[in-house]
C-alpha cells in the first residue's frame, strides 16, 4: 500500500484531467486514525457484550491496508462517444 | 492475421479442435490483443485477474467498458466475512434463508475461498444482446 499509486484519467472533448494520488497519503491518514483506534480498543472490552459491533468495525478497519494492497492491478475503463474515463491502481 | 489466429484455424481445419473450441480460443486471443493494444497496466507477479468487457455492437452507441479485478482483492473481500461477528452472521444467514438462499457465512473457510478462486479460472460468461457483447472471464 505504501508505494501504490491511484491514477484517474478523464478525457473529454474539452477537458483532460489526470490525477495521480500516491496512497502513502491515505496511509498517513490511516495511521493517525489507527492510533486513536488502538487507544480506544482496550476500553471496548470493559463492556464486552454491548461492544460487539464497534469491535468488529475496528477489526475491519485494521484489515483495510491488506484490502487496499490486494487491490493493486485493479483497472476500470469506460469509453463513450464524449468521455473516456480510466481508473487504475498500480 | 496474427500467428495465433492462423494456428487456431489450422487446428480447426485439421479437426484437432471443434468449432466451439476454436471460437473460445479466438475470443481469448482477441481479448488479449485488445488489452495489449490498450496498454492496460499489468504486473509480472503472475497474479490472476477477472476481466469484464462490454463491447458495443457496430452501429450502436453504447459505452465500452473494460474492468480488471485482481483475484487477491476478491479473496481479501471474502476473508472479511470471517471477521463478521457471530450475531451479525446469524442475522445475515436468517435473512438469506428467508429469501430462499440457504447459505451459511460461517462455512466460508479460507480453504473454501482458495477452492472457489481455483474454480473461477474456468469461469466464462458471454452475453450477446442487441446493443452489446459482454464477456466475463478469468486468467
Amino acid at each position: 500500500m505504501l508505494f501504490m499509486m491511484l491514477v484517474t484519467k478523464i478525457k473529454s472533448n474539452n477537458h483532460n484531467i489526470n490525477l495521480y494520488i500516491p496512497l502513502i497519503l491515505v496511509f498517513i491518514l490511516y495511521l493517525i486514525i489507527a492510533v486513536f483506534c488502538l487507544i480506544a480498543y482496550p476500553f471496548l472490552f470493559l463492556n464486552y457484550k454491548k461492544t460487539v459491533l464497534p469491535r468488529w468495525y475496528l477489526k475491519v478497519f485494521f484489515y483495510l491496508p491488506k484490502l487496499i494492497s490486494s487491490a493493486k492491478g485493479t483497472y476500470v475503463e469506460v469509453i463513450s462517444e464524449e468521455d473516456n474515463i480510466e481508473f487504475y491502481l498500480k | 492475421m496474427s500467428e495465433e489466429k492462423t494456428k487456431i484455424l489450422e487446428m480447426l481445419s485439421n479437426g484437432k479442435i471443434t468449432v466451439e473450441e476454436a471460437d473460445k480460443l479466438l475470443n481469448a486471443v482477441g481479448n488479449e490483443k485488445m488489452l495489449e493494444q490498450k496498454n492496460v497496466p499489468t504486473d509480472n507477479t503472475g497474479s490472476k485477474f477477472m476481466y469484464i468487457n462490454v463491447e458495443p455492437k457496430e452501429g450502436k452507441s453504447s459505452e465500452r467498458v473494460n474492468v480488471k479485478i485482481p483475484f487477491a482483492l476478491m479473496k481479501a473481500g471474502l476473508n472479511i466475512a470471517g471477521l463478521i461477528p457471530k450475531e451479525a452472521q446469524d442475522k445475515i444467514n436468517e435473512k438469506m434463508s428467508d429469501k430462499g438462499m440457504s447459505f451459511n457465512l460461517s462455512d466460508l473457510k479460507p480453504e473454501n475461498v482458495k477452492e472457489l478462486m481455483d474454480s473461477l479460472e474456468e469461469f466464462t460468461v458471454d452475453v450477446d444482446s442487441d446493443d452489446s457483447i459482454v464477456k466475463i472471464f478469468c486468467k
